[in-house]
């Protein structure tokens, strides 16, 4: 393993310096090209960065091609060249820039604390293999961020980085994982696609956790109506004001899931859309716990075959325990006085086996038993609920499981008639 | 396929004064599409639906164009273009052949909008096709050749332009 130094007021003799960022003679003798220094380093080496390296590229098509192997990447570290502490770059101080043109950066690479500022668009990992990493870097995109790959072998991690569309762009994403941790994304103006994460032909998967998304411009969606495979999942990020999540409109289209988000210090709401419908958190009406689990089946749910399947609740209990969901709506069912029957609505509860407790097994009980058998009405409930509906009808549906053993239980709540609303509690009971 | 009516079929208030609001858009096919979102407490939930049209409407026609360019991609065929071309510097040749005789005049907006959705497949996909070495007449003919297939859809739509005229 080599070091090298990125400094651009580097002598350019290239050596080949120690491991001290401190040292002024590894600085003095520091390369002051970026391209340079890609082309003398190996898998595993190590480039100290200056956080104040300003460079300007200017070339029709400029590619940061880094050298590393996917289990032993370059390493990029920007410190501070006094102190040879870790301090990342800052557009007063330090910047890799190219104006006026694409940047692309490929390869197998870690980047710690550098600020990418590109004149048009930005591709990373663009059409090849690559793993990306960037830790607390910036960067700064006037059109488009690429994260695509038509064979999928990409993964692409910001942890702690700031991302910045700074005229008209937009996330467009084929192939490959994109994962953001921490950090922010926004747009200084309008979005043209209107859209923050466009889907392209192979799809997707995008993971963000933690991510501040209030500074992304106001009445953006989420990700367009992908007819492609997607997989998009938000955990405890902070919204953009009017933020929308379009109806999926294919099953492979896959599933857009928000948990713990919201524009404000509110009650982070959740939201998930797939196929066969949405399920969100619902304040106005409930039970004990302040919100219910709003579940809005589309046409594309099915009775008894196809329904749109919300995870309720997992948790730790003893064999066989009995499991009750309360539930209400405005007499959706076509059951006995609008009741829902078990074709249209049931519980289901995967839970460890007696037997074999690595397999699990999947409770389907409260289902009607089988597709010709003729549907029953759900259980009535007498429970008190917190509500503002129109002739509602409260229901639970209780399953007890024979044959299991301790361990985590999981309970899904399952909506199979078309165009339904039920509002589903959260808290299930176990006795 | 634009947007003919809209609708908001859902507007729920929460119990800290916002409301979730579902609109529902029906296109000219007769398509339609559902978004949801939470609005604040006093959101003028119409005005948002009426203001997003246009959004949608830029949506589904990017969302066209893309199936398009990945059939071109792809080397599969697109109606209007009968290729018996079988490498993909053949086909853009051919195409940009075709869309020589057909394209005479420049649109401002069409060009941001071609150069908007097809860039990245033009660097990569037609860098050697086009053996352009200035990069401004390269991205200039990238632009011309994304905005025929925009015209070729409109023109499938109108029905004017017949396959054998091709």
């Amino acid at each position: 393993m080599a070091y090298w130094y990125l400094y651009d007021g580097g002598d350019n003799t290239n050596t080949s310096s120690t491991s001290d960022p401190s040292l002024a003679a590894n600085w003095t003798n520091a390369t002051d090209d970026i391209l340079a220094v890609i082309a003398l380093t190996s898998a595993g080496d190590i480039v100290f960065v200056a956080s104040d390296h300003t460079e300007t590229e200017s070339a029709i098509s400029f590619t940061l091609a880094f050298g590393g192997v996917i289990g032993n990447k370059v390493k990029y570290i920007s410190v501070n060249r006094t102190t040879g502490a870790v301090e990342a770059m800052q557009d007063s101080t330090g910047k890799l820039e190219c104006v006026g043109r694409d940047l692309n950066i490929i390869g197998y690479v870690w980047i710690c604390g550098m600020n990418f500022v590109s004149g048009d668009d930005m591709y990373i990992a663009a059409n090849t293999n690559g793993h990306i990493l960037l830790d607390s870097c910036k960067l700064s995109v006037p059109d488009f961020l690429y994260c695509e790959s038509s064979n999928h072998e990409i993964e692409i991690k910001a942890i702690n980085s700031d991302i910045l569309f700074t005229t008209e762009g937009t996330f467009r994403l084929r192939g490959g994982i994109l994962k953001i941790i921490g950090g922010s994304i926004s747009s200084s103006v309008a979005m043209t696609a209107t859209t923050l994460f466009t889907v392209i032909s192979e799809g997707c998967t995008v993971i963000l956790k933690n991510v501040d998304l209030s500074g992304v411009y106001d009445n953006t969606t989420l990700i367009t109506a992908a007819t492609e495979r997607s997989e998009v999942r938000l955990t405890r990020c902070k919204m953009w004001a009017g933020w929308t999540v379009p109806d999926m409109t294919t099953p492979y289209s896959g599933d857009v899931i928000l948990e713990s988000c919201d524009t404000g210090n509110g009650y982070n709401y959740f939201l998930r859309v797939n196929f066969y419908g949405r399920t969100q958190q619902d304040t106005a009406n409930h039970k004990t716990l302040d919100f219910s689990a709003k579940m809005v089946s589309s046409a594309n749910a099915k009775e008894w075959t196809e329904p749109l399947r919300f995870k309720l609740s997992e948790f730790y209990a003893t064999a066989n325990p009995t499991l009750t969901v309360e539930y209400i709506h405005e007499a959706q069912g076509s059951g006995s006085g609008g009741a829902l029957q078990d074709d249209e609505f049931w519980i289901e509860v995967e839970y460890p086996d007696s037997t074999d407790e690595a397999l699990g097994k999947l409770d389907q009980s409260n289902r009607a038993s089988t597709i010709l058998a003729t549907p029953a009405d759900q259980d009535n409930s007498t429970e008190s609920w917190t509500e503002n509906l129109t002739g509602e009808v409260k229901q639970k549906s209780e399953i007890t499981i024979s044959g299991g053993a301790a361990g985590i239980h999981t309970v899904w709540a399952c909506l199979a008639k078309p165009s339904t609303t039920v509002y589903v509690d959260p808290d299930v009971t176990v006795s | 396929m634009p947007v003919i009516s809209s609708e908001i079929i859902e507007d729920s208030k929460q119990a800290d004064g916002r409301r979730w609001i579902t609109e529902k858009h029906f296109t000219s096919t007769g398509q339609d599409r559902t978004i949801t979102y939470l609005a604040e407490a006093k959101a003028d939930a119409k005005s948002i639906m009426l203001k997003r049209v246009s959004n949608i409407d830029q949506q589904l026609i990017d969302q066209e164009i893309s199936q398009y360019i990945n059939k071109i991609e792809k080397g599969e065929n697109v109606i209007g273009l009968k290729y018996t071309e079988t490498t993909q510097k053949e086909r853009a040749s051919k195409f940009l052949e075709w869309a020589k005789e057909k394209i005479d005049e420049e649109d401002f907006n069409a060009l941001r909008y071609a150069h908007r959705v097809i860039d990245p497949y033009s660097e990569k996909q037609i860098n050697g096709l086009l053996a352009e070495t200035d990069y401004e007449n390269k991205a200039d003919k990238v632009k011309t050749w994304v905005q025929k297939i925009k015209d070729m859809k409109l023109a499938m739509d109108e029905s004017v332009i017949a396959a054998e005229e091709v």
